[in-house]
């Protein structure tokens, strides 16, 4: 029961970190693409990856191994998550900047946020801390949606293409990577049983929560938006204001909380085929991530934008290397 | 490290933090008016005095954009002004009508604190003259009187709230028809009634302010004329909105008990089925029928001409659409003024 | 060279220079002869009782005064003295901790070693009601500052040779005698163990009170949380010792001290098992209702004012405006001076005794609020916003964690001015996930909540009493279950 209890907490720690992942890929970048297919396009983009996870555990089954492990894909994974992390921080502050519209610079305020996470960086608490919180973040995701739904228009799904073609072409380009966070269970500790099914609720949510904001806010709306900041205030501009003030604060939380996992898995993972423990390293990512926000703001959203699409090839590709050297 | 970490993160927050005003030192505009004459802007607010025992007053200022008349506005005003509480967003007619309506539409929401859920409406009249009139009917909150207000005049059907967030999520696939906000003088748009159906209290309104009838906006945000509030009721019958209450027609008045209505697009066709059913009136129901069609059609011609599809049939058209391209090859704009409507309404009458 | 002699010229020696004799004047020696020997009994006076030691040590001894040994003199003096707790010692540091405890010490010339009797006597309070922890069902008894006193009282309530009471003591200048007690078929050895050699690992002069005692053994002595719990009622330390938890008993502390603890039971009490479960889920929620308004509730009034003006109701924000126009401070400064105000007046009440405390408060808030509202130097508002977050405090059930939320309220203040709701959100968070990595004696501070662990339907709902069949996940998990079959066992349904 005790190791129940704990594998809880970390399979609440993945949850999130891939809510929020694919949740933010999704609104940042597929949908100002997408336009009205967002909420599907979304879903195709994460078909590969929950492809890639089903593969993985029949070769962990074959195999007779219980999870992933190498140097290679411990590394790739610990690179895919800070990448994320680089992300999650970037629309974070963007958050604070354009939407809040609280004073300060850029790294002003990634400081502030480095020195919360350094903070929350204690041992097994941030998971424990995920899975305390799943319950009221989960009653606040709610919340929000009902106030998105009464305004909800069934026409806003269309034009089913969105722009056209190469708009979801764009879009698909621009999200198919967003299935990585899918791998990352499979180097956590061993799971008796795995079946694709453990994918499924962050897809559900992130697609369920897409469908909302897509119901709401016609194609034209939608693809008005250029940059991140306008992009994230309009997931909240059609809100009432206790709402809007709801839904920020669940933004902001989960992605501080996305921020926090990924600083301690990745140090995790990277120490992971040393078999060493490091107290230090979560926070030294963190203020790593703090740090990538003094770069120009735009040219690091795009330089994001230009390798967020190849995590999930590159964690797939290391995947399958890790099978191919340990054949049973 | 722990021990100066927690005087760093104070240090930051300090540094990085909201260094916002105190609430007492800001002004929450009620309401907010904007007219451009001649190439000079000019904006009104109404707020409160924040004495005690209420009181408001109207600031003014002019500039040669919006953005300059309101930093002049800010820096004449007593204390910052904040407009996170807004009620009402008024636009002269002249600037209504014009093309850079929906571009000032647009400038306003996007800044961040102009509250979405303000109500937009247009006035004939002076703004500074209208906004001075705002007085609360009840109570001591001009706020509190305009949200009744308003409130009622959409349930009797005579106006329509469209609020800046609403407009925001109407796209190019249904126009919307904002409220028309009068001095008393401009009988046209009292419907004898109406004051009745209000009720004595709020026929006097905010002040002599008259919230009753529309103002159609095209496809290119510009409004295009006028709809009376009898008007106002039928197209609010047809979207749903009313189902009971007095319906006056030219031939007459209805008392409606009951209507429902459903709108189905077929090519280039509307097809139109309205249900009511009325009491206490001295039509019979072919009368009544025949009063309803000549009303309506006479109300869908107006608003085809206008090019405000405030119906939402262009949402309909949307729904076969594959792409973007698809519905801008449908040329929305110049199709929807075409469309032939066939109005079925079945009108019962109750004992 | 500490083994006692076997001369008592010479432990008579050495134990006048170690008992200071010469200038401790509590301590006494009377001399005595028995079995035809030389004999002194050591006491101090005020601990041991006169009355014992003259009838049941003094005068049997007397009466062999003249008589040949015939055993062991060890032996017949255990046999001749009347005193059901007699050991004896073999060493001079024993035999003075004896004395400085309140025992006898009997020294014989020819007798290699001392003879401890506990014939303790001292003055104390007598069970009273607990001072801070009062119930409306259940006992009104509560522990004392005897030991001994306290020791019985779980035991009057837990009558089973399962409760064990392991004697040591603390302090090495002056040691202070303590009991661990736990119940052996249900306490985590591991746990057992670990609360031990903390103990051991204690270096201090003298620990005076319990509460320096749980900082000393506490996990995570900077967090703002208590992570163990103080009890003044026999009742709730016994509902601890039957869920497999380990109490503390300090002589000279009116307390006990129980570990590991989580932060749900912080918020039980025991009228929550004593009363009905509806009524007890009730009671439990008001007090996490009280006790999150007393952290946020301050912090929530000045962000939205300041912060968030939008989302509060026009006519609820203009006479805040309205009112707030008149007065001089700020929202935010306003906020904290009533918040030192109000904390400045709770401890003058805890300090003024009797019943002028009492009055105290209830004069200082209505003179000081009411004349600072007429005054114009506070808002009427923040007077009840105060009001209630202070309510939220008196809510929660134990001190140490009152504290820590009034202390806490201040910082969420703090965020809410710098940073508004999204600064208290954030601050929220950490705080969190910072309790949640706490440890109480090694176990999850958060648990069963986070991490998951198996355990008693008893943490925020108070589920029936016939459904609480488990121990907590802190005691033995190889033997979690308290009750075998239907605990109705007459019902049949």
């Amino acid at each position: 029961m005790r190791q129940l209890g704990e594998r809880r907490a970390m399979r609440s720690q993945w949850r999130l970190l891939a809510c929020v992942s694919i949740l933010r890929t999704a609104v940042t970048r597929v949908l100002p693409l997408a336009g009205s297919a967002g909420w599907w396009v979304t879903m195709v983009c994460l078909l590969p990856g929950a492809i890639l996870y089903s593969m993985a555990c029949w070769g962990l089954k074959r195999s007779g191994r219980a999870m992933l492990s190498g140097g290679t894909v411990c590394f790739f994974a610990s690179a895919a998550l800070l990448i994320d992390g680089v992300s999650s921080m970037t629309a974070l502050i963007t958050l604070f900047t354009e939407g809040v519209g609280t004073q300060g610079t850029q790294l002003t305020l990634a400081a502030v946020a480095a020195g919360m996470l350094l903070f929350s960086l204690r041992r097994e608490g941030l998971a424990r801390g995920v899975y305390f919180l799943r319950l009221p973040l989960l009653a606040l995701l709610a919340l929000v949606a009902g106030g998105y739904l009464v305004k909800a228009e069934l026409d806003h799904l269309f034009p089913v293409l969105g722009s056209g073609v190469p708009g979801v072409w764009a879009a698909l380009r621009a999200g198919v990577g967003m299935g990585w966070v899918f791998l990352l269970p499979l180097l956590e500790q061993p799971v008796a049983a795995r079946r694709i099914s453990e994918t499924w609720p962050p897809a559900l949510l992130c697609v369920g929560a897409l469908l909302c904001l897509n119901l709401v806010i016609p194609h034209e709306q939608l693809t008005l938006g250029a940059t991140l900041g306008d992009t994230i205030v309009q997931t909240v501009a059609h809100l009432g204001p206790m709402l809007r003030l709801v839904c920020v604060c669940l933004w902001m939380g989960t992605l501080f909380l996305a921020l926090g996992s990924a600083c301690s898995l990745s140090a995790a993972y990277i120490l992971a085929p040393t078999g060493r423990s490091c107290v230090w390293l979560p926070g030294v990512f963190a203020v790593g991530l703090a740090a990538t926000q003094a770069l120009p703001l735009r040219s690091l959203w795009q330089t994001l934008g230009a390798v967020e699409p190849w995590l999930l090839a590159a964690l797939g590709l290391s995947t399958i290397l890790s099978f191919r050297g340990k054949r049973v | 490290m722990k021990r100066w970490l927690p005087a760093l993160v104070a240090a930051m927050l300090l540094l990085g933090g909201c260094s916002v005003l105190p609430g007492e030192d800001r002004a929450f505009a009620v309401a907010m008016g904007v007219s451009e004459t001649g190439g000079v802007w000019e904006v009104s607010v109404r707020l409160p005095t924040y004495q005690t025992g209420g009181g408001y007053m109207t600031l003014t200022a002019r500039g040669n954009s919006l953005g300059e008349a309101m930093a002049l506005l800010n820096a004449s005003a007593p204390m910052e002004l904040h407009y996170g509480q807004l009620r009402l967003l008024l636009f002269a007619e002249t600037l209504a009508e014009s093309d850079r309506f929906q571009e000032i539409l647009r400038a306003l929401a996007a800044r961040g604190e102009v509250r979405p859920q303000a109500v937009i409406a247009v006035t004939p009249d002076n703004v500074p003259d209208v906004m001075d009139a705002l007085e609360p009917a009840t109570g001591s909150r001009l706020s509190k009187s305009l949200e009744s207000l308003m409130k009622a005049r959409e349930k009797a059907g005579v106006a329509e709230l469209v609020t800046l967030e609403e407009w925001q999520r109407m796209g190019q696939r249904q126009q919307v028809v904002l409220m028309n906000a009068a001095m008393e003088s401009a009988a046209a748009n009292t419907v004898p009634g109406m004051d009745a159906t209000a009720g004595e209290q709020a026929a006097k309104g905010a002040g002599k302010v008259q919230f009753s009838g529309g103002w159609m906006a095209s496809h290119t945000g510009a409004v295009k004329g006028e709809l009376t509030a009898m008007e106002m009721q039928l197209l609010s019958l047809l979207k749903g909105k009313t189902r009971q209450g007095v319906l006056s027609l030219p031939e007459g008045t209805l008392t409606l008990l009951d209507a429902k209505c459903s709108i189905t697009l077929e090519g280039q066709e509307v097809q139109c089925s309205l249900r009511v059913r009325y009491s206490a009136s001295d039509m019979t129901e072919e009368g009544a029928q025949a009063a309803l069609i000549s009303s309506l059609q006479s109300l869908t011609g107006k608003l085809g001409k206008a090019g405000c599809d405030a119906l939402g049939v262009g949402r309909k058209a949307m729904l076969g659409r594959m792409t973007m391209e698809d519905w801008k090859r449908l040329n929305w704009p110049e199709t929807y003024p075409a469309l032939t409507w066939r109005f079925t309404v079945k009108a019962e009458r109750e004992a | 060279m500490d083994q006692i002699s076997a001369s008592l010229e010479r432990s008579l020696k050495v134990m006048e220079k170690r008992l200071f004799r010469d200038i401790n004047s509590d301590m006494i020696r009377r001399d005595l002869r028995v079995f035809r020997r030389e004999a002194a009994v050591y006491f101090m006076d005020g601990l041991a009782s006169s009355d014992f030691l003259q009838h049941y040590i003094i005068t049997p001894c007397q009466d062999q005064a003249m008589n040949e040994l015939t055993t062991d003199l060890s032996d017949a003096l255990l046999r001749t003295v009347r005193v059901g707790d007699a050991k004896a010692v073999a060493t001079y540091a024993e035999a003075v901790d004896a004395i400085v405890n309140g025992k006898a010490v009997l020294l014989a010339d020819g007798m290699p070693e001392a003879l401890c009797f506990d014939i303790r006597f001292f003055v104390r309070r007598g069970i009273s009601p607990p001072l801070t922890e009062s119930v409306v069902n259940g006992p009104h008894q509560g522990f004392n500052e005897a030991l001994r006193d306290n020791i019985t009282l779980l035991r009057r309530i837990l009558h089973t040779p399962e409760l064990i009471g392991e004697m040591t003591t603390i302090g090495e200048a002056s040691p202070t005698n303590l009991c661990v007690m736990y119940l052996k078929n249900a306490v985590d050895e591991h746990l057992l163990q670990r609360i031990k050699n903390r103990l051991k690992g204690i270096r201090v002069d003298q620990v005076l009170s319990i509460g320096a005692l749980e900082q000393l053994v506490e996990d995570s002595p900077f967090a703002l949380l208590p992570q163990c719990c103080l009890t003044e009622r026999p009742d709730r330390a016994a509902s601890f010792l039957l869920e497999g938890q380990i109490v503390i008993v300090m002589d000279g502390a009116p307390q006990v001290l129980a570990v590991p603890v989580s932060f749900l039971h912080l918020f039980h009490t025991p009228d929550d098992t004593s009363m009905r479960w509806q009524y007890g889920t009730f009671l439990r929620l008001i007090r996490l209702v009280g006790a999150l308004c007393t952290l946020l509730l301050p912090g929530l009034f000045v962000a939205a004012v300041t912060f968030h003006p939008e989302a509060l109701p026009v006519t609820l924000l203009t006479a805040i405006l309205e009112s707030q126009a008149q007065v001089p401070l700020s929202i935010p400064a306003e906020t904290f001076l009533m918040l030192i105000m109000f904390n400045l007046i709770n401890e003058a009440g805890t300090r003024v005794p009797g019943v002028v405390g009492n009055s105290l408060g209830t004069v200082s808030g209505l003179i000081l609020g009411q004349a600072a509202v007429e005054a114009r130097l506070i808002h009427p508002l923040l007077i009840i916003v105060v009001a209630v977050a202070s309510l939220g405090s008196y809510a929660i059930p134990d001190y140490s964690l009152g504290m820590a939320f009034r202390i806490g309220q201040l910082v969420f203040l703090a965020a809410g001015c710098v940073f508004g709701l999204y600064g208290m959100v954030l601050l929220m968070i950490v705080m969190t996930v910072r309790m949640c990595g706490m440890t109480s004696l090694g176990s999850p501070f958060a648990a069963p909540v986070a991490p998951l662990r198996t355990h008693n339907p008893d943490g925020l709902i108070r589920y029936p009493i016939w459904r609480q069949r488990l121990r907590t996940w802190l005691g033995n998990p190889f033997n979690m279950d308290r009750a075998s079959g239907k605990m109705r066992g007459w019902d049949r349904k």
